[in-house]
């Protein structure tokens, strides 16, 4: 994260900010009704409907791998194959991202890529230009290589 | 209410077509759809019609510019890969809400080759970034979530791509009639992991349509002979799920549109005799057959091994060779799908005919990354 000294980088997505500690963080809005978290700020709560209930807050830039694809033909220009990660991040909310530092080819090697393998999320620029000339940066996701012991996400107690 | 039938309906073999127009693929299978059960534009008196791609520019009024202009009311329907059975729904909630009692339902597609869509957000494209917007990409997810829950495997979604093209040899009007053996399927360009070239759906061209009738106008025309009474018509949209800005989803959706389908027929899946479900890719096939509730939750991969979803086991699906073989044109194939059920039930299916036919289930779902998605179930019966 160090391409990230000096000015506030140009955030690809709105729900990437500098949190108080000066790190980027993903943010959003959790429920206080039901305890839900959505990336991003939410009006209404989508799952139990409440008004009034969101409250706007940072997410944990860690959590754990639920399912992937690596993905072999895209549009024109995109370079592959990468792999698609979908997060449940801890305490947090689902997120889909990229996961980096691993071959796409990997997949089918458990040792390397496997279901709920902790991951962090990073922010790095992108080769993509925003308007006034600065990189988009974006998060991604990496094998947290020294993996705290996290319980596995409580999500897969829900309906599935 | 009135019971609806549906008494004449056709498709166009789908395929490539790039110097016709849309109105004019969706007026061929009208005209053939009309032809089928004697009647004429004239006799309509709404239509329907579904299309994406030019969703926004008049389908339907510019396919009765090829057909008639009779000034009837017209509905121009977009609802994902749900568009097709929407069209054909609203058709059937006109007639049961006793407003019309003779409607013409279109779905109609027109498509580049490749890839669909191409998101850019803000100037910024999130392709590759922020993991993929493509449908493979998408199906493979859900195929993925299937192995870590129940360890199915690569080669078992594979095998839902060799029973739908085999399939599709005996259906004249599908775009794909090759045998794809295992092998070449596994081994066919890798698209979105497990996702081959050979298990993702072909963007084709078609057009299909059904003319809906009460229950009072199809005695009046002496036409019950080859209907196909509606016993039920379900439609949900993504309901909350926790992971559903991430990772769209087509399960609940599925489920939660099938019980409703089920529970206003009044049967379950062990009365069905034959399933148009939407394999968009082979993935999305085997998750579907948990989701229609047609086996047991985690039992999809032991029920494409045991071949009781082929043209001769116990409960043949997609026997028309599916989207993956016969084509996906976006807004036709929620009618398409009907046709194919129909025609089994009519006992016109020629080489692919399920024997003794008498009740079928179709369903489409569609949806976009962070978007939502869609879900329509019919269910048939032979009148």
């Amino acid at each position: 994260m160090s391409d990230l000294a000096g000015a506030a980088p140009h955030f690809a997505v709105p729900y990437l900010r500098i949190a108080g500690d000066g790190k980027p963080t993903l943010w959003g809005a959790r429920c206080n009704s039901c305890g839900e978290n959505y990336l991003g700020a939410r009006m209404v709560c989508p799952r139990c409907c409440t008004r009034g209930s969101m409250m706007e807050t940072d997410f944990a830039m860690h959590g754990r791998l639920y399912t992937y694809s690596a993905v072999y033909r895209s549009y024109p220009g995109v370079r592959t194959p990468f792999i698609m990660a979908i997060v449940d991040l801890e305490d947090g909310p689902t997120v889909r991202g990229t996961l980096v530092d691993v071959p796409a080819d990997a997949v089918g090697d458990d040792s390397v890529l496997h279901f709920d393998m902790p991951v962090r999320v990073i922010v790095r620029a992108t080769d993509q230009l925003a308007p006034d000339g600065h990189p988009y940066h974006v998060f991604y996701f990496t094998p947290a290589l020294n993996a705290d012991s996290h319980p596995a996400s409580d999500k897969d107690d829900h309906h599935e | 209410m009135s019971e609806v039938y549906v008494i004449g309906i056709d498709m166009i073999r789908f395929g490539r077509f790039p110097d016709r127009t849309v109105p004019q693929l969706a007026a061929e299978a009208a005209l053939l759809a009309l032809d089928d059960c004697g009647l004429t534009i004239g006799d309509m008196q709404a239509l329907f019609s579904g299309n994406l791609g030019e969703a926004n520019a008049l389908v339907g009024q510019r396919t009765l510019r090829e057909i008639g202009m009779t000034g009837i009311p017209v509905v121009n329907v977009a609802n994902a890969c749900a568009t097709g059975a929407t069209a054909f729904r609203d058709g059937w909630t006109a007639i049961k809400a006793g407003l019309h009692d003779l409607v013409l339902t279109v779905g109609v597609e027109q498509m580049g080759k490749g890839l669909l869509g191409n998101a850019v957000n803000d100037g910024f494209a999130i392709e590759g970034e922020i993991g993929s917007d493509t449908t493979p990409a998408m199906f493979a997810l859900i195929g993925m979530e299937h192995t870590r829950k129940y360890g199915t495997s690569f080669e078992q979604f594979a095998q839902v791509a060799v029973k739908n093209h085999h399939h599709a040899t005996l259906n004249p009007k599908a775009m794909y009639r090759r045998e794809t053996p295992l092998e070449e399927v596994m081994a066919a360009e890798m698209i979105s992991y497990p996702n081959t070239k050979l298990m993702c759906s072909a963007n084709v061209d078609g057009a299909a349509a059904a003319v809906l009738a009460s229950a009072a106008a199809v005695k009046r025309l002496g036409l019950m002979g080859r209907a196909v009474r509606v016993r039920a018509s379900a439609m949900t949209s993504n309901p909350f799920d926790t992971r559903d800005m991430a990772t769209t989803d087509f399960n609940l959706v599925t489920r939660l549109g099938a019980s409703a389908a089920y529970e206003m027929a009044g049967l379950g899946p062990e009365d069905l005799d034959l399933v148009e479900l939407h394999d968009c890719f082979a993935t999305a096939e085997l998750v579907h057959y948990e989701n229609l509730m047609l086996c047991g939750a985690g039992k999809a991969g032991q029920m494409i091994d045991s071949g009781e979803t082929w043209l001769g086991g116990r409960l043949p699906v997609n026997v028309s060779g599916g989207l993956l073989s016969k084509g996906h044109p976006l807004g036709a194939t929620g009618i398409a799908n009907i046709y194919e059920i129909s025609t089994h039930l009519r006992g016109e299916a020629g080489a692919r005919q399920v024997e003794g036919a008498r009740i079928g289930l179709t369903h489409v779902v569609g949806g976009a990354p962070a978007m939502g998605s869609s879900c329509a179930i019919h269910i048939l019966e032979k009148a």
